[in-house]
């Protein structure tokens, strides 16, 4: 495994992920800290003192993660039911099931809930190898729709249908 | 009121056909889940919470209820034909019921797994029925220190004991109670962590955290490495039945996974991954073929399959008399509670029996329908599995974004939902444990609201944390559960040779 580390440098640097992720996170909590205040009157704590625990337990996490990748270990990836864990990383993968996470983010306000799950839903299927696009954002406007009808029958708000037709 | 008149109460409510229907409705929509991958009982009841704000509490505790034990029964038929554990409860089933099924052996490894879990699902519920009402009784004298006590004792646990390891586990602990601190300060009124984003006021909401780790993380990490290759679902030829042979090596097992299974999953952090494996351990130390495991063994079916359904039961325990989730789901079903305003504990029982009731009646109810719904249908569950990857996780996407954006229509919420997603992908990639990211969301308010109360009440002495015997014990407990295995490593550290696997 070490060989195989050293011969990716992308790699070996994608080890410090988790370490450096916890590292910044603490920093953010313990900043925040320093604006609230940390004790009141009777009540002993105050809205600072939680913020501050967490944030000093956190870095004190995230240093004892990077004295564990300095001495080489390795954060593998968790057994997950349809995935291949021995396969390296596919970007593109990632990527286009991103797109479809990112995209309704704007998308569903401007076009209403449909359009824009169906969107969502043609990215995902092509993540997942699908090559289909059209019949995947067809598939994904009716089931969009469906769900949309039903939920709102339900008494959940989802907004209008197709707002920029005024539906 | 005694426990039998009680119970009986219960089934009155369980038993109204509208009531059925929902019981009905959560074990099918349960069993469904446990089959198909990606989707859990935890990111299941989690979706279903905005469908269910405008039914009554007990319907919906009803459904939750049947998708918490219909999980189980589900995740067993995969291990057994798949060999994929849709539940990690179920990950000891694969090994045994796998291999049975290869050797021809389907139908009784599936008849083992659906009757075990029956048999230990009444069982364990029978417990929770005796059990919960004196816990109840118990905790009434439970004050703010006790209580924050019992919440260290469920964060050191579940972290302790969920993962591979303890640094990991405590990572994601701290990552769910930053997220919990995130909002308006109840006591001074100050804002905390919300970056002046008016939307983060509120504090970030569980639902978008759970759909985000759970759902969204999962679409992207099984997308960023798929695997190529076909399922393979084991065919089984005739009816799922048990041989007399069969009965005579099952019954035992199930019994002793009951007996393992419901008080493991009553204690803090104890979940179901643990009782299948003792059960398992243990059923091959006693069995007179240990030869048999690892080639298909029905004892290493029916027992830890006993265990995972028994723990269920026991799981509802301490949210039921507590308030204390011990589980993903669990802490979902205290998120559901506090939804409606109701906080689950000792006064739950006197203030809302109807519905403490009726949902345990409703347990008793769920497991015999389950029977019922996986005996004869195994085969037709199977067929979801049909289900092409990529219509089913952008499906499980559709449901995610009907989650977040049903609540308030806000983009900061589906920003929230992306980026939360993201940094579920990396707990994925690094090994670090989901759940108790959720038990420190969750319980964290209440952690940090009964621990100013305890101080408020000692005026600040903070020597009135442990000046009970039980907040004492239960703090004893947590350190204990922190320090053993830390003082392991170092130990073994010290004789071995300086190389370092991941703690």
């Amino acid at each position: 495994m070490t060989a195989a580390v050293k011969s990716f440098p992308a790699r070996r640097l994608s080890r410090w992920g988790l370490p450096v992720g916890v590292l910044i996170l603490g920093a953010v909590l313990l900043h925040e800290a320093t604006d609230l205040p940390l004790t009141q009157a009777y009540a002993g704590i105050g809205p600072g003192f939680f913020v501050l625990a967490i944030g000093l337990v956190l870095t004190a996490l995230g240093l004892a993660l990077g004295y564990q990748v300095l001495r080489g270990a390795i954060f593998e990836p968790e057994e997950t039911e349809g995935a291949d864990i021995g396969r390296p990383m596919s970007w593109i993968g990632f990527l286009t099931a991103a797109a479809g996470v990112f995209l309704p983010i704007g998308l569903i306000g401007q076009v209403g809930f449909p359009l824009g799950g169906a969107v969502a839903y043609a990215f995902i299927t092509r993540a997942y190898g699908s090559g289909k696009p059209l019949a995947d954002v067809l598939i994904g406007f009716a089931i969009a729709s469906i769900t949309w009808f039903a939920f709102t029958k339900l008494g959940v708000q989802l907004g209008g249908f197709f707002p920029p037709g005024g539906f | 009121m005694s426990v039998l008149d009680a119970l009986m109460h219960g089934f009155a409510v369980a038993l109204q056909p509208m009531n059925l229907l929902w019981a009905l409705t959560g074990c099918a929509l349960g069993t469904a889940i446990g089959v198909l991958p990606g989707i859990g009982p935890a990111l299941t009841i989690t979706l279903l919470l905005p469908v269910t704000v405008t039914m009554s509490p007990t319907a919906a505790f009803i459904i939750f209820a049947g998708v918490f034990y219909g999980a189980m029964y589900g995740g067993s038929t995969t291990s057994i034909l798949i060999n994929t554990p849709g539940e990690s409860g179920s990950m000891i089933t694969a090994l045994e019921g796998n291999k049975m099924a290869k050797n021809g052996r389907g139908a009784a490894a599936l008849a083992t797994a659906a009757i075990g879990s029956f048999v230990a699902g009444t069982i364990g519920t029978a417990l929770l029925t005796v059990a919960a009402p004196t816990i109840s009784e118990i905790a009434f004298v439970f004050g703010p220190a006790e209580y924050f006590a019992l919440a260290v004792l469920a964060f050191t646990s579940v972290s302790v004991v969920l993962g591979t390891s303890i640094l990991r586990g405590l990572v994601s602990l701290f990552f769910g109670l930053a997220l919990a601190v995130m909002g308006t300060d109840y006591q001074a009124g100050l804002p905390r962590l919300t970056f002046g984003v008016p939307e983060l006021s509120d504090g970030i909401g569980i639902t978008i955290v759970l759909v985000a780790m759970f759902a969204v993380g999962e679409i992207l990490f099984v997308a960023s490495r798929l695997s190529r290759e076909p399922q393979k679902v084991i065919e089984v030829n005739g009816p799922i039945a048990m041989s007399r042979e069969d009965w005579r090596r099952s019954w035992k097992p199930w019994l002793r996974g009951a007996a393992l299974g419901f008080p493991i999953g009553v204690m803090p952090a104890g979940g179901s991954e643990i009782p299948t494996l003792l059960s398992y351990t243990l059923e091959r130390r006693l069995s007179k073929n240990p030869e048999e495991f690892g080639h298909g063994a029905i004892e290493g079916v029916a027992g830890p399959e006993a265990a995972n359904n028994a723990a269920v039961a026991g799981v509802m325990v301490p949210l039921l008399t507590l308030g204390l989730p011990t589980s993903a789901t669990a802490a979902v079903m205290l998120a559901a509670f506090q939804n409606y305003g109701l906080q689950p504990g000792p006064t739950l029982f006197t203030s809302n029996p109807e519905l403490v009731w009726g949902v345990i009646a409703s347990l008793y109810i769920g497991n015999l329908m389950l029977l019922v719904l996986n005996l004869p249908m195994a085969r037709i569950w199977v067929k979801l599995l049909a289900i092409p990857k990529p219509h089913l996780y952008a499906g499980i996407l559709i449901f995610s974004l009907v989650g977040v954006w049903g609540i308030s229509q806000s983009w900061v919420e589906l920003l929230a939902l992306g980026v939360l997603g993201v940094i579920g992908y990396g707990f994925r990639c690094c090994s670090v444990p989901i759940a108790p990211a959720l038990i420190g969301l969750i319980l964290g308010p209440m952690a940090e609201l009964q621990l100013r109360r305890a101080l408020a009440i000692g005026q600040g002495d903070p020597l009135t944390l442990v000046s009970s015997p039980i907040a004492a014990g239960l703090l004893i407990v947590a350190a204990l559960l922190l320090l053993i295995p830390l003082i392991r490593f170092v130990q073994t550290r010290r004789s071995e040779t300086p190389t370092v696997t991941a703690a």
